[in-house]
């Protein structure tokens, strides 16, 4: 069976929403990319860049598609002179729309104006949620809810977000609002976390030694954010309301630098599948197997001890019952238990 | 002349359609459209109380229940208030389940439903019926049945009653519904008397609800998100046109003020609602007007608010305080005490909680601000299914789609919750010595405790049961659900021994093997909790066995295992909640060894521990 990631890629399954959660261990734009990459050529993508210019990203994706770029990168704070929130053709043949970050609500219009304008199918792709929800949650949940209500049959959102980033909302918690984080998965159809494979191997490493190298403030390691490869843990909500769980990997083909979908295992090393594990030890679990005596019956010594009658099963034919006969020693209570009362 | 009156049946003749009186208090009561779910709520939910369904991170089982709720109150004709953010009301309300062997225009098959045909179960109800019915004369077939499973050994226990996990799908109480075939050849139409209506009609998930059916249902559709955006692009046209040349402080702060406040503006909806249908008693939509007299015969016409809310407190729902929703669930309450209306709200409670707990994926929180919102409804519940589950448990559990955990059943004009009387599914025990209802019910008195319901939802039921692994399981089997064993506490009573050692065998197994010895100390301590609330209960306590299991479990399936810390942590964490949950189950309880459990299980953590 194919890797879920592979079906995913290949928009075998289906999923309109597809959530991309990375950390500074492990960055997913690598990932992002490629999932943008290996959406169906006669698509729009709609780019949305909030944290890397559109011209540092456009030559990264693959394909020839249309592009619709929506720019929120280089007037974040509406300072420069601002253009009119229209969409214009740029030189190379994208249409370009300059936004400016300061209200997520503004920019929602302007979003869904340039995403409705088009009338083929299309691919969203946010390179980063988080500049959105470090302005406001809730308008940022209003944005991809109006986005959502716009897609049609095999259009589809990608978005990457940096869960170690705080946003908004992190700054005054709150009980009473949703953590964003958590909210993102709950919209978001499949769910991706991005894990470094060199971490999990090294704990996997430390697992088998059965120690635990104390490894204190070290968040980065010299093996993190590997371009190449990573561990991806998948949750993917399909439309039957059935979850799919499954954890793979991924890394660069030698020559052709395309993205190959492998297991987890492969990537990391060795692990000690614990499920395997554990079905080999309920295998080996008879305990009467390697007995110096016997324990076991034939069929025919099952059956005479079955026919032997023994005691108490006369017992079972008549009702039962309890004689007793009061005994010289018997030590009866002759007091009126209830004399404290007067009754 | 005496001032006694002869009781006249006519008392009984005036409820409302689709009501029953509830038989501990009195209470009116109406059917959540799940006849388990009516149980534990003490034979449904009392008319003027809030339910609270606390949804699970992956599945929308919990919308599900909302939709029974919904559904039976078309059946019963009663007003239904849609109330949803992410969804669209209508969506919601055209989705609804067709009723069991009734027509309906689209076969199309509802979403995530177990489509076998619960064979085992009616096979089960025959064997049922024939026992009731062939009392003596037919019995060859039953001697047929009973000479396979009879006990040789541990024979007296033959005589006993079968263990049961379930309720019938027909509560045996005093429901009000007729013959079932006519009920459902005509069932929505409003022809029918209230007398005539079912308590609880049976719904058939494959199947839509029918045209006529929703074009006579009374139904209000309030989409808050709707309303939401409405606010905004007002405020935004405003903004448009005077502050963009503003500078941002003022911006935001008058942003601040202008943001709607979402929950008010539904509130106001639902009384403006119940108030023109007239169904609240203290307040009238023309206060001049003389108040409606109260004969029996107006009662009987009258019908029920159904208010369903659905995913309240979503990303899709704004506040704009923090006491938003308290104030909300409040007034909802006030107004729905003095008023024919029920509600039943779902929320996706996961969502909400520390920043540590932000990974929890078993959709339990330790929220304060979900624990305030149980606080403001009269009963709460939570859905945990094992749909992407990290745990595979499932595999042993796999006749139930997950867990349903009870934490607050609706306490009204009185002490104790009557479900503690009535009901099937909590508190098997006092049922059992609790008299002719729970003999007619014919279920054993073995399903104890609260936190060991499971649910499963079949084509034409959603049923929860008593959680109990599959009596013939291979050793294979048992060793993967030390989760289910460390809730089914009914089944660790029985198999005693097994349970636990299984469970054992598995922590330990997927430590280190050096750790071996403190893994088998830990469950030998858990064990010896076992045997000492078996002694000292009285029927009424739950043990929980293996305290640290389920932290393992759930660990074994995440993917990498992170180190022995890992495990500790998670169970401990774990430990810590059940017995949290055990508490506030029991708030109500009168078991004294409850109080004692979370300090046991800190100690069977800590030993855990000290490797």
């Amino acid at each position: 069976m194919a890797p879920l990631l592979e079906k995913i890629l290949s928009a075998k399954e289906v999923s309109p929403f597809v959530l991309i959660k990375d950390t500074l261990e492990q960055s997913g734009q690598l990932l992002g990319l490629e999932l943008l990459s290996a959406s169906s050529p006669d698509h729009t993508i709609v780019l949305i860049c909030a944290e890397s210019a559109p011209s540092r990203i456009l030559p990264l994706i693959k394909g020839k598609h249309r592009h619709v770029v929506v720019d929120c990168y280089s007037n974040p704070l509406g300072w420069l002179e601002a253009d009119t929130p229209e969409l214009k053709k740029g030189q190379d043949g994208n249409e370009l729309v300059t936004v400016p970050l300061r209200s997520v609500r503004k920019a929602t219009k302007t979003i869904s104006h340039a995403i409705s304008s088009q009338n083929s199918h299309f691919t969203i792709y946010f390179d980063s949620l988080s500049p959105f929800l470090a302005v406001s949650v809730p308008d940022t949940f209003n944005l991809i809810r109006s986005i959502t209500g716009l897609l049609t049959e095999t259009s589809r959102i990608i978005a990457l977000h940096h869960e170690d980033v705080p946003d908004a909302a992190s700054f005054q918690p709150d009980g009473s609002n949703p953590l964003a984080t958590n909210s993102l998965a709950h919209v978001a159809t499949t769910l991706i976390t991005l894990k470094n494979s060199e971490a999990i191997r090294q704990d996997q490493e430390d697992l088998r030694k059965g120690v635990v190298a104390a490894r204190e403030f070290s968040y980065l390691t010299v093996h993190g954010n590997a371009w190449d490869s990573a561990v991806c843990e998948i949750e993917h909500k399909r439309k039957s309301g059935k979850v799919a769980r499954e954890t793979n990997a991924y890394h660069l083909g030698a020559p052709t630098g395309d993205l190959v979908v492998v297991n987890v295992w492969d990537v990391v090393g060795d692990m000690p599948d614990i499920d395997k594990l554990d079905l080999e030890e309920s295998q080996t679990a008879d305990p009467a197997a390697n007995l110096s005596f016997n324990l076991n019956l034939t069929e025919e010594q099952r059956r005479a001890k079955n026919d032997t009658v023994l005691p108490y099963l006369k017992t079972q034919e008549t009702s039962g019952a309890i004689y007793y006969e009061p005994d010289a020693a018997d030590d009866f209570d002759d007091d009126d238990p209830d004399d404290d009362l007067t009754i | 002349m005496s001032s006694f009156k002869k009781r006249v049946p006519s008392a009984q003749a005036s409820l409302p359609a689709g009501c029953r009186l509830s038989a501990y208090n009195g209470q009116v009561l109406i059917s959540t459209g799940v006849p388990s779910l009516d149980d534990i709520l003490g034979g449904g939910l009392p008319v003027g109380t809030i339910l609270l369904i606390q949804e699970d991170r992956q599945t929308s089982y919990g919308q599900l229940l909302l939709k029974y709720f919904l559904r039976q109150g078309i059946v019963a004709g009663d007003k239904c208030v849609v109330v949803s953010g992410d969804e669209r009301p209508e969506a919601i309300v055209r989705s609804l389940m067709g009723i069991a062997g009734e027509e309906s225009l689209s076969g199309s098959v509802q979403q995530g439903v177990d489509n076998r045909d619960d064979d085992e179960e009616e096979k089960a109800n025959q064997r049922r019926n024939r026992a009731k019915g062939a009392s003596g004369s037919s019995s060859a077939l039953d001697d047929e049945d009973s000479e396979q499973d009879r006990l040789t050994i541990a024979w007296r226990y033959s005589g006993l009653k079968k263990f049961e996990s379930g309720v019938g799908t027909r509560p045996p109480a005093i429901s009000s519904r007729v013959n079932k075939g006519g009920a459902s050849n005509n069932g929505s139409e409003p022809a029918l008397t209230p007398s005539q209506i079912p308590f609880c009609e049976q719904f058939d998930l494959t199947t839509r609800i029918s045209a006529k059916a929703l074009e006579t249902a009374d139904t209000t559709l309030i989409d808050s998100g709707e309303l939401l955006r409405n606010k905004l692009s007002d405020n935004d046209n405003t903004d448009d046109s005077d502050d963009d040349d503003e500078d941002e402080d003022n911006y935001t702060a008058q942003r601040a003020e202008r943001q709607p406040d979402q929950y008010r503006n539904v509130l106001d909806k639902i009384r403006e609602t119940l108030i023109e249908g007239g169904f609240s008693t203290t307040l009238v939509k023309d206060p001049s007007a003389a108040p409606a007299a109260a004969t029996p015969g107006a009662l009987a016409e009258r019908h029920i608010c159904r208010i369903g809310i659905n995913s309240i407190a979503s990303p899709s729902w704004r506040s704009k305080t923090p006491q938003d929703l308290y104030k909300f669930l409040h007034a909802l309450r006030g107004l729905l005490r003095f008023s024919f209306g029920a509600a039943v709200i779902t929320i996706p409670a996961h969502l909400y909680g520390t920043i540590d707990q932000r990974h929890a994926t078993d959709g339990s929180t330790s929220s304060p601000f979900i624990h305030r919102l149980e606080q403001l409804c009269d009963a709460s519940v939570r859905i945990e299914s094992f749909a992407g589950a990290l745990t595979n448990a499932s595999s042993a559990a796999s006749a139930y789609h997950g867990l349903f955990h009870v934490h607050k059943i609706p306490v009204l004009n009185s002490l104790i919750p009557s479900s503690t009387k009535l009901s099937v599914l909590l508190d098997g025990a006092a049922k059992g010595s609790g008299g002719a209802s729970a003999s007619s019910n014919g279920s054993g008195g073995s399903s104890k405790g609260v936190n060991n319901l499971g649910f499963k939802v079949r084509r034409k039921r959603f049923a929860i049961e008593t959680f109990h692994l599959p009596p013939e399981g291979g050793v294979g089997q048992r060793r993967t659900s030390s989760e289910p064993s460390s809730t089914s506490s009914s089944l660790s009573d029985r198999k005693g021994a097994s349970g636990s050692s299984s469970s054992s065998s598995s922590s330990s197994s997927s430590m280190a093997p050096k750790k071996l010895s403190s893994g088998t100390e830990g469950s030998g301590r858990s064990r010896s909790l076992g045997g000492s609330g078996n002694k000292g209960a009285t029927g009424q306590v739950d043990v929980h066995s293996v305290p640290g299991a389920s932290g393992v479990a759930r660990k074994m399936m995440g993917l990498p295992p992170k180190g022995i810390q890992g495990a500790v942590a998670s169970g401990c964490s774990t430990g810590g909640s059940d017995g949290q949950e055990h508490q506030h189950s029991h708030a109500h309880g009168s078991s004294s060894s409850s109080s004692q459990r979370p300090g046991v299980n800190l100690g069977a953590n800590s030993s855990l521990l000290d490797f």
